[in-house]
């Protein structure tokens, strides 16, 4: 069990940048998730942290080392790969143990933990079989067991459930979670997909381009997005973000002559412009002439929700409704915003007010 | 709302009533373009693979000379004469050693130049040129070449070991009935080694990267790492390799004829070279006929054992 602390780290490719000096800690025991859209730099930092790729400036603490100059194999940090990564000529079993024979763990010892993981994972009845006759979910899972079997200090998962089906990845998501807390051991977790980030994570970590954009819980994250970009990538269907100049009274007059109301202290910024944001569950059907009017073009159903899209001057708004409703393309409706559930951008630099009013 | 929940009745004929009849003219026409695009294939077999391979069966039951084929025929007398021909059969086992000697030499050797290529992290490509002059050098040049090497008077080997004082006398390596063999295999090691290298080169190139860094986690390196990851993942590879090199040994004329001529005496007498002499020397074409087709049987023997190999490791792996 270790915590890992990644101090000012870049990291370049030849002559480009692609990780500008981030700075994470995560705690002992702690599982953080690292999302961001393709070419952020997640998957590098990971590999960074398990030794794959060589640190360009910066320095990666597991525990109380250093370890920039440690090799992957001295690191004791176990990888799960997207791809997987098992051995193709070698039986679970052997695919499980060849990390442990590396180490030279006596037979019995390997055959405990083996044994114990395979439980843990449900693959007892697969231990003599090769990758190749096993599922995509079974695969995966021995991927898992062989980094369980190792007992290392630390997990790094590379977007390790992206080559399943929809329903596995909910079902495998569970699982890691479940492992996570059973084990307690420190996770490093990376994926694009925000859904499996704010369902797994104590901490999520957004990237852009090589930057972190915030670190927090879910919760805050969501909540309290810390810029535009976070806001739109956090959080589906996206939140609707509208232009508009902040009023002195509370309001905000959006484009299209709409004025809503907001909850935070933004008196002094009167006449700034400012993107309102506003996540479509947060919008609510009202009564006719209260609110504001919106002409419905597309209604999507899930079953469980369903969501509205109209124009609002010359941006797109969604609204997501969790009660049956029966509107219909060509309706129009009228929806309100929740004044304290509303997002306020600076217009020009994208970052959230604060609770003192400053971008 | 009834008729939606239906799923629409679906038909192997297409809507028009003359559907099959089409579909059959267009299947024959398929099948008719199949075979005009296969026909210059078969054609080429036929000319310079089959009519060849009857014709050998049947010259090889029949008396003939170079000067007159088909003089009459002997039955299965050409085997049976063989069969007892000391030496023929001695050619076949020393084809058998040097093929598999130079193979697995080459199968080494080349293994350790494509790992050292594909560790170099600098200058790769004039590597990879510099290993292909072997291959590129005409066989004939290769041999007249290890010929002045291994010359007695004026050898490059032969001074060297007097300079080193290993040796107080020029010694005829080629000439010698022990040594003779060996540096025939050593030749041929060399010319081939390169190409090798080089399949084995682009064989580990495929090799998928995460496996190794899975690998490299889990705490392998060096001689583990090759063991355990990098040897069973290329067998598929290397199996092929090495019955293609089978093959190429087992056919060795260019290297014996310039080096040794098969001599002394029959050190270094391979069946190509063997039955070279019963046909060209001997003038007999019906035993050299006969003699080729044993000697067929033999190559295909000693090279099922690597095919089934290579089918049971490419099968592991996929």
């Amino acid at each position: 069990m270790a915590s890992v602390e990644i101090r000012n780290i870049y990291k370049s490719f030849g002559p480009v940048e692609v990780i500008h000096g981030i700075d994470v800690e995560i705690a002992d025991k702690e599982l953080v998730v690292l999302v961001g859209p393709s070419g952020c730099g997640k998957s590098t930092l990971l590999r960074m942290i398990a030794g794959l790729e060589d640190i360009t400036a910066g320095e990666i603490s597991i525990g109380d080392t250093v370890v920039n100059r440690v090799a992957a194999k001295d690191r004791n940090i176990a990888m799960v790969f997207q791809s997987y990564a098992l051995y193709p000529h070698m039986t679970v079993y052997r695919n499980m143990s060849f990390g442990l024979r590396m180490r030279k763990i006596p037979k019995d010892e390997q055959d405990r933990r083996i044994k114990w993981a395979a439980e843990v994972l449900e693959l007892t009845d697969y231990l003599k079989r090769y990758p190749r006759q096993l599922s995509g979910g079974q695969r995966q899972r021995v991927a898992m067991g062989r980094a369980l079997v190792r007992e290392p200090i630390a997990f790094l998962f590379d977007e390790p459930l992206s080559n399943l089906d929809a329903q596995l990845r909910v079902q495998m998501r569970t699982e890691i979670r479940e492992l996570h807390q059973r084990l307690q051991t420190t996770m490093i977790y990376v994926t694009h997909d925000q859904v499996e980030a704010m369902t797994l994570a104590d901490r999520i970590v957004v990237m852009r381009d090589g930057y972190i954009e915030q670190i927090g819980a879910p919760e805050r994250v969501y909540d309290r997005p810390a810029n535009t970009f976070v806001a739109g990538f956090i959080g589906s269907p996206q939140m609707n973000m509208l232009p508009g100049k902040l009023g002195p009274d509370g309001t905000i007059a959006l484009e299209g002559g709409v004025t809503v109301r907001h909850a935070e202290s933004l008196e002094a910024q009167s006449g700034r412009s400012v993107l309102y944001g506003i996540r479509p569950e947060d919008l609510q059907l009202v009564g006719e002439g209260e609110g504001f009017e919106l002409g419905i073009d597309v209604v999507e159903t899930t079953g469980r929700e369903i969501e509205l899209f109209g124009n609002l001057g010359s941006r797109r708004i969604c609204v997501l409704l969790q009660a049956r409703a029966s509107v219909r393309p060509g309706d129009t409706v009228w929806i309100s915003p929740a004044p304290e559930r509303a997002h306020i951008f600076d217009a020009e630099s994208g970052v959230r007010f604060d609770a003192n009013g400053q971008a | 709302m009834a008729e939606l929940d239906t799923a629409p009745q679906r038909t192997r004929e297409g809507p028009q009533a003359g559907g099959r009849w089409v579909g059959a003219l267009t299947r024959d026409r398929r099948r008719l373009i199949g075979w005009a695009v296969v026909m210059p294939l078969i054609g080429g077999l036929i000319v310079f693979a089959v009519y060849p391979f009857i014709y050998l069966i049947f010259l090889s039951f029949s008396d003939s000379n170079l000067g007159t084929l088909f003089r009459g025929w002997v039955g299965a007398e050409h085997y049976t004469d063989s069969i007892g021909q000391a030496k023929f059969t001695s050619s076949l086992l020393r084809s058998i050693v040097f093929a598999l000697m130079t193979t697995l030499a080459s199968v080494i050797l080349g293994v350790c130049v494509a790992l050292l290529i594909d560790r170099a992290v600098k200058g790769r490509q004039i590597l990879r040129t510099l290993i292909l002059l072997p291959l590129m050098t005409p066989p004939i040049t290769v041999a007249v070449m290890w010929q002045l090497l291994l010359m007695p008077k004026g050898g490059w080997l032969n001074s060297f070991l007097m300079d080193m004082a290993l040796f107080s006398q020029p010694v005829s390596f080629l000439g010698s009935p022990t040594m003779a063999f060996p540096f025939v295999c050593l030749a041929d090691v060399w010319q081939w080694t390169p190409f090798i290298a080089l399949m084995t080169y682009a064989a580990l190139q495929t090799l998928p990267e995460d496996i190794y860094e899975a690998a490299k986690l889990d705490g392998a390196s060096g001689p583990a790492m090759f063991w355990s990851i990098t040897l069973p993942m290329l067998a598929p590879a290397l199996l092929a390799i090495a019955v293609l090199k089978l093959v190429i040994a087992f056919k060795v004329f260019d290297l014996v004829f310039v080096l040794t001529g098969g001599g002394p005496g029959q050190a270094t007498t391979v069946s190509s070279f063997y039955i070279y002499r019963v046909a060209i020397q001997q003038f007999d074409i019906g035993a050299a006929a006969a003699q080729t087709l044993m000697f067929a049987v033999v190559v295909g023997l000693v090279t099922i054992p690597f095919t089934t190999a290579h089918d049971f490791a490419e099968k592991r792996l996929s």
